[in-house]
């Protein structure tokens, strides 16, 4: 017998990519700019958000997202509220993770080989940075006020770690906003991270409308 | 070595809100990255037939979408496995049930339900698993580390992966 999906596998939630002249791609550009601008000023050399790509994905993407589901990562998890509520999940490999820690504290390439209490404070502070220039930026555009938590770290599997974000989701629908960008450094470094961004209303939160 | 062991398995992922059920002994069915959510193995020893659920939240009834994936659900995709099982011959005096995951990812907790899901999804599986007059075999839930389970049709034998360690259920 052929392995069942089951009820049905031809259910299947909407799979798009917002073009990046869209008002969606747009509002992010500007964003994810925002984000390699403070990641530039904390880091000391001049970064540019590049290859950004802004879709609608299916939830079992989710656990896929921006590698396999078994590979370390460190997420960084913020909770943001006000005239939206929500969450927003950055993730970064390991080898991005411990680029990203010698960028904060300003260390040669390759300096940090293990994730010590020094490295994570530090991925905590830039999940700080970011995930506020972030947000600010997408509040301003979208003329929404906003409120973002202190981030929390946690390294772990990466479809466990998505899995927080994966039951936000799940309550509201069975697709979600993925927002991917690379943060590339002038000496080069590519500090590429996964951003999700999640409304406690999905794409009827009124942040997304206020784009529609 | 198990019979499984003896054959070449195909991996079959089981994702995010999806239910997969096989009796090909060839095949293994995986659910990657379990940390709130649960994976529910259910195993048939006569029919050999086998079925994952990959659950995500505890109850339909909080759910905010009445046309979204039933599947998702713990109150749903249990009962839903057990009928498939049943129609592929299983019956539910042989299931053989193991349940893996249920983590508490983020250790702040408070702020929201969603800190808490891993329990919660835990408690309905087991509250469904019991009223459908089933017997939990084995578990590896809770805690607050991520988890990959893999059910063998082959012989039934169930695979937790976490931290690094490989542990059979």
């Amino acid at each position: 017998m052929v392995p069942r999906l089951l009820p049905s596998e031809s259910i299947s939630p909407p799979r798009f990519t917002f073009a990046s002249e869209s008002p969606v791609g747009q509002a992010m550009s500007v964003a994810g700019d925002a984000v390699a601008a403070a990641l530039g000023e904390i880091s000391g050399a001049a970064v540019r958000a590049d290859n950004l790509n802004v879709s609608m994905l299916p939830l079992t993407d989710l656990t896929t997202l921006g590698g396999l589901p078994e590979d370390e990562v460190v997420a960084l998890f913020l909770t943001f509220n006000g005239t939206d509520d929500g969450q927003i999940m950055l993730v970064y490999s390991m080898e991005q993770a411990f680029m990203l820690a010698d960028q904060m504290l300003w260390q040669p390439p390759g300096t940090t080989t293990e994730l010590d209490e020094m490295a994570l404070s530090a991925l905590t502070e830039s999940g700080n940075i970011l995930g506020s220039h972030f947000l600010t930026a997408f509040a301003d555009i979208t003329n929404v006020e906003l409120d973002i938590s202190t981030p929390e770290a946690l390294v772990d599997i990466r479809g466990a770690a998505l899995s927080v974000t994966a039951a936000a989701v799940a309550h509201y629908g069975d697709s979600f906003l993925s927002i991917q960008l690379d943060f590339v450094s002038e000496d080069g470094l590519n500090l590429g991270a996964t951003l999700l961004v999640v409304p406690d209303e999905g794409m009827q939160s009124t942040m997304m409308r206020r784009l529609a | 070595m198990t019979v499984a062991s003896k054959l070449k398995v195909t991996q079959i992922p089981v994702g995010l809100g999806e239910l997969k059920q096989t009796d090909n002994p060839k095949d293994v069915l995986v659910a990657y990255g379990l940390g709130s959510c649960v994976g529910v193995a259910i195993w048939d020893s006569n029919a050999r037939v086998a079925a994952l659920a990959h659950v995500i939240l505890p109850q339909s009834a909080a759910s905010s979408r009445r046309n979204d994936n039933p599947l998702k659900y713990a109150d749903r995709a249990v009962p839903a496995m057990i009928n498939e099982l049943e129609r592929a011959g299983g019956h539910k005096s042989r299931f053989i049930v193991r349940i893996a995951g249920g983590a508490q990812m983020l250790r702040a907790g408070g702020a929201s339900e969603i800190f808490n899901i891993g329990s919660r999804n835990v408690d309905q599986v087991r509250q469904e698993l019991a009223r459908l007059g089933l017997r939990i075999s084995s578990e590896d839930v809770l805690g607050h580390q991520g988890r990959t389970m893999s059910l063998y049709p082959a012989d039934g034998r169930v695979t937790v992966k976490s931290a690094g360690t490989l542990k059979e259920l």
